[in-house]
């Protein structure tokens, strides 16, 4: 039907990059 | 009792020859990266006009977009949905990254590949014209 | 110009089966010379380790906001390709690919050293039916030598080094640790049984030890407590093994378990002059057993409450915080020799500044010729 939502296909820019956080990894962790 | 053996047979073929470099691994695998979030619905729709869902072994996928290399250049378009257009480059990355599978049914890792570069796409999508 | 056109498609839901693991060069190095390479870690819960031959790194999760896609070239199966009248200058896709997994962090390894946990370890001392008790009394831990390795957070090699270092050991299947007193009986009886059979201390090889060892032992049926696997220890603890499988002592280690042993005993209730615990030392050991001894190997174990004579200190008395570890430092003894104090404060400096500069933290220091003096501000 017509009144139907077009199909949304698209990229969400993001202004920033962020890749500061680094944590360990728990053994259950790393199996997720 | 939590260690595990990474099992890299699949990669010996790869250390063996490793000269010649591609955007594919010789396994075939690309890694793409795009800045921001690549969104399409999480279930087939039921108003696919544009003929974008379909099923592939079994599961849905959807065609978002195309990509577009020259060849001898490092330059890289992708058309993404009907309305973006990303300009990006390939990249070779300073640190290899192992592509690492993690068997859930048989507890086992393997590292299936070694990716030696990028398609990056870090600009604001432009319109397609 | 040749284009290269690929249509790209994405499972809409993507696998969770993969990670992406930063390959550094020691670590690609590794995996070049086809190393055995392992996850490990002590528990679910804990941090996990990866570990190869003779190296540990820690695994960091670096996580970022990218949409990072792994694809695979596929051929899409009965599916009407329909693209976008925008897309024409493009031309018509010569591949197609699709998009498996989605990752949103990196695995990254941070060389580190392995280390093997003891605490709750079940301690041997010399009495096996004594260990038995309490074995099977006590809530220690009991695992074999293997599983133990299996769950340190710590390289096959560097197990291998470490584990005799704690006088790591096995007894009745179970891995656990021998106690002071019986490391300082199996090392004084290997060391005589040596030399009464003139071998080589430069070339030892552990079966020859053993054999030694066990001339002089008691009547058959009578429990001996220095089995095969206590010389192993022993001489993983005090010697180098070579690659050819034999063992050379190494008698600076030797001198300086002697010499602990040495200060406890004759140095841990009063202070002595120092000349007469350097002939003290000397007498423990095996007759004509040849060792240079070296009182500045005993750092971290004395202290001198009035300067000059010494005592015996265990650092396991010293408090955690630094300026408490200073304050009690300085109680116990008002101005220290900064070589005399550096075993107590080493590790509160953690990020590895110089020494002389370090103390400047918490205390006063004073140049006296070639000395560095620290005392209280």
């Amino acid at each position: 039907t017509s009144t139907q939502e077009p199909i949304k296909i698209w990229v969400k820019y993001k202004e920033g990059f962020s890749d500061a956080v680094r944590k360990n990894v728990t053994w259950r962790s790393l199996w997720e | 009792m939590p260690s595990v053996e990474i099992s890299v047979s699949q990669l010996k073929s790869l250390f063996e020859n490793s000269e010649t470099v591609s955007i594919p691994t010789r396994l075939g695998n690309t890694l793409l990266e795009i800045q921001g979030e690549l969104e399409y619905p999480l279930v087939p729709p039921a108003n696919d006009v544009g003929k974008k869902f379909g099923v592939h072994n079994n599961e849905n996928i959807v065609q978002f977009g195309l990509l577009q290399l020259e060849e001898g250049s490092t330059q890289a378009t992708m058309l993404v949905g009907e309305k973006q257009r990303l300009l990006g480059s390939v990249v070779k990355l300073e640190t290899p990254l192992g592509l690492l599978k993690f068997e859930h049914s048989t507890g086992l890792v393997k590292l299936q590949d070694v990716i030696r570069y990028k398609i990056t796409f870090k600009d604001r999508p432009l319109p397609i014209m | 110009m040749v284009l290269n056109t690929s249509a790209l498609f994405a499972k809409l839901e993507t696998s969770t089966d993969y990670k992406l693991l930063s390959l550094t060069p020691d670590l690609l190095a590794a995996i070049e010379r086809n190393e055995k390479l392992e996850f490990k870690a002590a528990r679910a819960e804990e941090a996990v380790v990866l570990c190869s031959k003779d190296k540990t790194w820690l695994v960091k999760q670096k996580n970022h906001s990218n949409t990072v896609l792994l694809m695979e070239e596929f051929a899409p199966e009965d599916f009407s390709m329909d693209f976008p009248p925008s897309a024409a200058p493009y031309g018509q896709p010569l591949s197609f690919h699709l998009g498996y997994s989605k990752q949103n962090h990196e695995l990254e390894p941070r060389l580190t050293s392995g280390e093997v946990d003891i605490s709750l370890l079940p301690v041997f001392s010399g009495n096996e039916q004594k260990f038995k008790e309490f074995v099977s009394t006590t809530k220690c831990v009991k695992k074999t030598v293997a599983e133990l390795r299996d769950c340190s957070p710590c390289s096959a090699l560097e197990f291998e080094r470490i584990w005799p270092s704690y006088g790591g050991c096995v007894v009745q299947n179970i891995a656990c640790i021998l106690s002071r007193d019986f490391i300082s009986r199996a090392l004084h009886i290997t060391l005589m049984s040596c030399m009464a059979e003139s071998l080589n201390f430069e070339r030892l090889t552990l079966k020859e030890v053993f054999v030694a060892v066990n001339k002089d032992m008691g009547d058959e049926g009578e429990f001996n407590p220095f089995s095969f696997e206590v010389i192993r220890t022993i001489l993983g603890k005090f010697s180098e093994s070579c690659d050819n499988g034999f063992f050379i002592l190494q008698r600076k280690a030797v001198a300086r378990w002697y010499g602990i042993d040495a200060l406890t005993k004759c140095a841990s209730r009063t202070m002595i002059p120092q000349e007469e615990f350097m002939i003290k030392w000397k007498s423990l050991f095996p007759p004509y057993f040849s060792c240079d001894l070296d009182f500045n190997a005993l750092r971290g174990h004395f202290y001198r409450p009035l300067g000059s004579n010494i005592q015996y200190f265990s650092k396991a008395a010293l408090p955690d915080n630094p300026k408490d570890r200073f304050d009690y430092l300085f109680k116990m003894q008002s101005t220290w020799d900064l070589d005399d104090m550096v075993p107590f404060i080493q590790e509160l400096n953690s990020k590895g500044v110089k020494m002389d500069s370090f103390v400047m933290k918490y205390a006063r220091r004073k140049r006296h010729g070639k000395r560095t003096l620290i005392s209280a501000r």
